[in-house]
């Protein structure tokens, strides 16, 4: 099978894995060519819009798991086939070296057993390594039930390694995915957050210490093709952050890829759901937001019309408003429509002069949502007044469709919104 | 109206800010030599760098600037634009009277076009180091682009760490500049016309036909949202991309 042929069967099998960030890898491996980037860095945008920047590729696509939501399942009727370690290092090289990729993300179909498989990995990983001396990015897959001998040295070989759980609930997999347990996907996960913990405190005491994962584990969960609400996935993914020190839990909206009566039918793969989610778990990472705020038995999913911190406001009136001079960093990314950037913005700008509503504008603070939820000085309108109607607040925060007629509008008209007047 | 042609290198910026404040003369227009070819009509004066004139300069920045203010200095000065020189006279003479504390007033309109300034060459630079697509010819590597702003001096040092053990050079065909590098020793830049683009080697086109292919591939049907992909990759930029080379989105 030519080489052709072998990239689009087997990159085809890999492009439902979700995760492709390249940052957090840390300098510092020998090697003869390649660097990672602290950030990160998107090398193009495929035509659904998503990034690439790894080779996204499995080293084989045989398996003798059958998960029924699953394109590689083994009774799925699509072409087979399997990298060479020599192919696969050819490939990494001549795409690394004209600035493609950042990297490697290699996962694979369970081959065998899943130590047959992961020996296989290794063995392609040892040769980009150490024959080729390539130091950039790579990120590994485990694969449940992999020994952790193995394991370990998977872990030495990439930067970023990830066990999928693939869905939130026992249930849900024992239905779907027979050959997984919850149990078969917490244990590779609990042997490297192990793992990284002991290596990392070795580094400490000794630079030459050799890398272990340095940019983390990942975890990926599909959405949409089981029955459960976000409070049980929020509370699930809020878990792993807490217990496996995760660095990324990726959402993935359920893209029908068999009509397995066990799966749900759907139209469209639930994009917004997905969208919602991942707000809510930057939320969690970012913001200091604990998931039973977001989502509760009262309101056990995220609103599809809302993001999550505009719909937690509405829900505590009592917290705003705020005073953009006055109130803390936490205090401040409470703020619907204000993040990181711009409450660390006000931070520095407030130190300089007593800020109003314009000076939020200037620095670059998007008003849109946030002037509803602040105590501003007389003359600068009285947006607050609407956080005792609920209702009015609500109608407010919604997204706007955009006019293309009247660009001038869209920068944030000072005057009190037409709610108001009406 | 004054006008004054450098020639475009940092040390001859620095060296004419040293002519300005000691003559205590403002000049209207600043352009090195390739915005003066598109640009204003006009006598230009042309200020010689002074090497000595420019580390004097640069010493008393070092006093006056934090670290983190001089990078913006010059990140700001690759912007590259018709009134970039004359923003950043503006900015030094504020920092000349007002000291450090100048640089955290993000609220004054001086400030704050340095601070735009810096952060779309910051940003461009960031996406071109992904976006900007090697090509293997006869000795190492050749990439071209036609950047807004003046990034390739950014692009130097991530670009040295990553490809060590190979000659490149990067090609801005806008400015018919070059960012060249060979092993063993640090990046330059130099002038290459636009006429000059170095030819293919033969392996080139199998890889290009694979990475278009694998491109192709990795798109999820059912989720195609031509809006996002030209948010983060605008369209300006396909022009050199072998993955979308010719393409155009209607």
């Amino acid at each position: 099978m030519e080489c052709m042929e072998k990239l689009t069967i087997l990159g085809e099998a890999a492009k439902y894995d979700v995760s492709c960030s390249s940052s957090g890898g840390a300098p510092g491996r020998g090697g003869a060519f390649g660097s990672v980037a602290l950030p990160g860095v998107c090398h193009t945008w495929a035509a659904d819009g998503r990034c690439i920047s790894l080779l996204k590729v499995l080293y084989s696509n045989e398996c003798v798991n059958n998960c029924a939501y699953c394109v590689n399942r083994s009774s799925a009727e699509v072409r087979r086939a399997s990298f060479t370690p020599e192919e696969l290092a050819d490939l990494v090289t001549a795409f690394y070296r004209r600035n493609y990729i950042e990297g490697l993300f290699l996962s694979s179909g369970v081959e065998r057993s899943p130590d047959y498989t992961t020996e296989r990995m290794i063995r392609a990983l040892e040769l980009l390594r150490y024959q080729y001396g390539f130091r950039g990015y790579v990120h590994a897959k485990a694969i449940p039930g992999t020994s952790p001998e193995l394991l370990y040295k998977l872990g030495l070989l990439a930067d970023r390694m990830s066990v999928n759980i693939e869905l939130p609930s026992e249930e849900s997999l024992v239905r779907l995915a027979p050959q997984k347990s919850r149990h078969s996907v917490l244990t590779p996960m609990q042997t490297i957050s192990s793992a990284i913990e002991a290596y990392g405190e070795e580094r400490r005491h000794s630079p030459r210490a050799p890398l272990f994962v340095p940019a983390g584990q990942s975890t990926q969960l599909i959405v949409g093709a089981s029955p459960e609400r976000d409070l049980q996935i929020l509370r699930l993914c809020e878990h792993l952050y807490g217990r496996y020190g995760l660095k990324r839990v990726y959402y993935s909206a359920f893209v029908p890829v068999s009509s397995n009566p066990l799966l749900p039918q759907l139209a469209l793969p639930p994009l917004l759901r997905e969208h919602r989610l991942y707000q809510a778990d930057w939320m969690l990472r970012f913001y200091g937001f604990k998931a039973e705020e977001m989502v509760s038995a009262a309101y056990p999913d995220l609103d599809e019309d809302l993001d999550p911190k505009s719909s937690w406001a509405l829900r505590h009136p009592e917290f705003f408003p705020l005073d953009v001079n006055r109130a803390s960093y936490e205090e401040l990314l409470r703020i619907p429509g204000v993040g990181v950037l711009s409450a660390r913005k006000i931070i520095q700008a407030r130190r300089c002069r007593k800020l109003d509503l314009e000076h939020l504008q200037k620095i670059g603070v998007v008003l849109r949502r946030a002037r509803y939820f602040l105590d501003l000085p007389s003359g600068q309108g009285h947006f607050s007044s609407l956080l005792s109607s609920p209702e009015m607040l609500r109608q407010a925060l919604l997204p706007q469709k955009r006019s293309r007629e009247h660009p001038g509008q869209k920068r944030l008209p000072l005057e009190e919104p037409s709610l108001l007047s009406s | 109206m004054i006008s004054w042609g450098y020639d475009g290198t940092f040390e001859g910026f620095l060296s004419l800010l040293c002519h300005s404040w000691s003559r205590k003369i403002s000049p209207s227009a600043v352009a090195p030599p390739w915005r003066r070819r598109r640009g204003i009509l006009g006598d230009w004066e042309e200020i010689v760098t002074i090497p000595s004139q420019a580390s004097r300069v640069w010493r008393y920045l070092e006093a006056r600037l934090s670290p983190q203010g001089r990078r913006r200095l010059y990140a700001a000065w690759l912007q590259d634009e018709d009134s970039t020189e004359l923003l950043l006279l503006r900015y030094l003479a504020l920092v000349a009277n007002r000291g450090r504390e100048m640089e955290r007033d993000l609220l004054h309109p001086v400030v704050r076009q340095v601070v735009d300034a810096e952060r779309s060459v910051l940003r461009e630079s960031h996406r071109l180091q992904g976006l900007l697509r090697f090509r293997k010819i006869r000795e190492g590597y050749y990439a071209p682009l036609e950047p807004d702003f003046r990034v390739l001096p950014l692009l130097g040092d991530p670009l040295a760490a990553r490809y060590s053990d190979t000659p490149w050079m990067v090609h801005d065909l806008r400015r018919e500049e070059v960012l060249a590098f060979r092993p063993g020793q640090s990046w330059r830049m130099g002038i290459l016309s636009k006429e000059e683009i170095p030819q293919n080697a033969p392996e080139e086109e199998n890889w290009q036909v694979l990475w278009r292919e694998y491109y192709k591939v990795m798109a999820v049907e059912g989720r195609e949202n031509p809006k996002l992909r030209r948010q983060f990759m605008p369209q300006r930029y396909w022009k050199h991309l072998v993955e979308l080379e010719g393409e155009v989105e209607a």
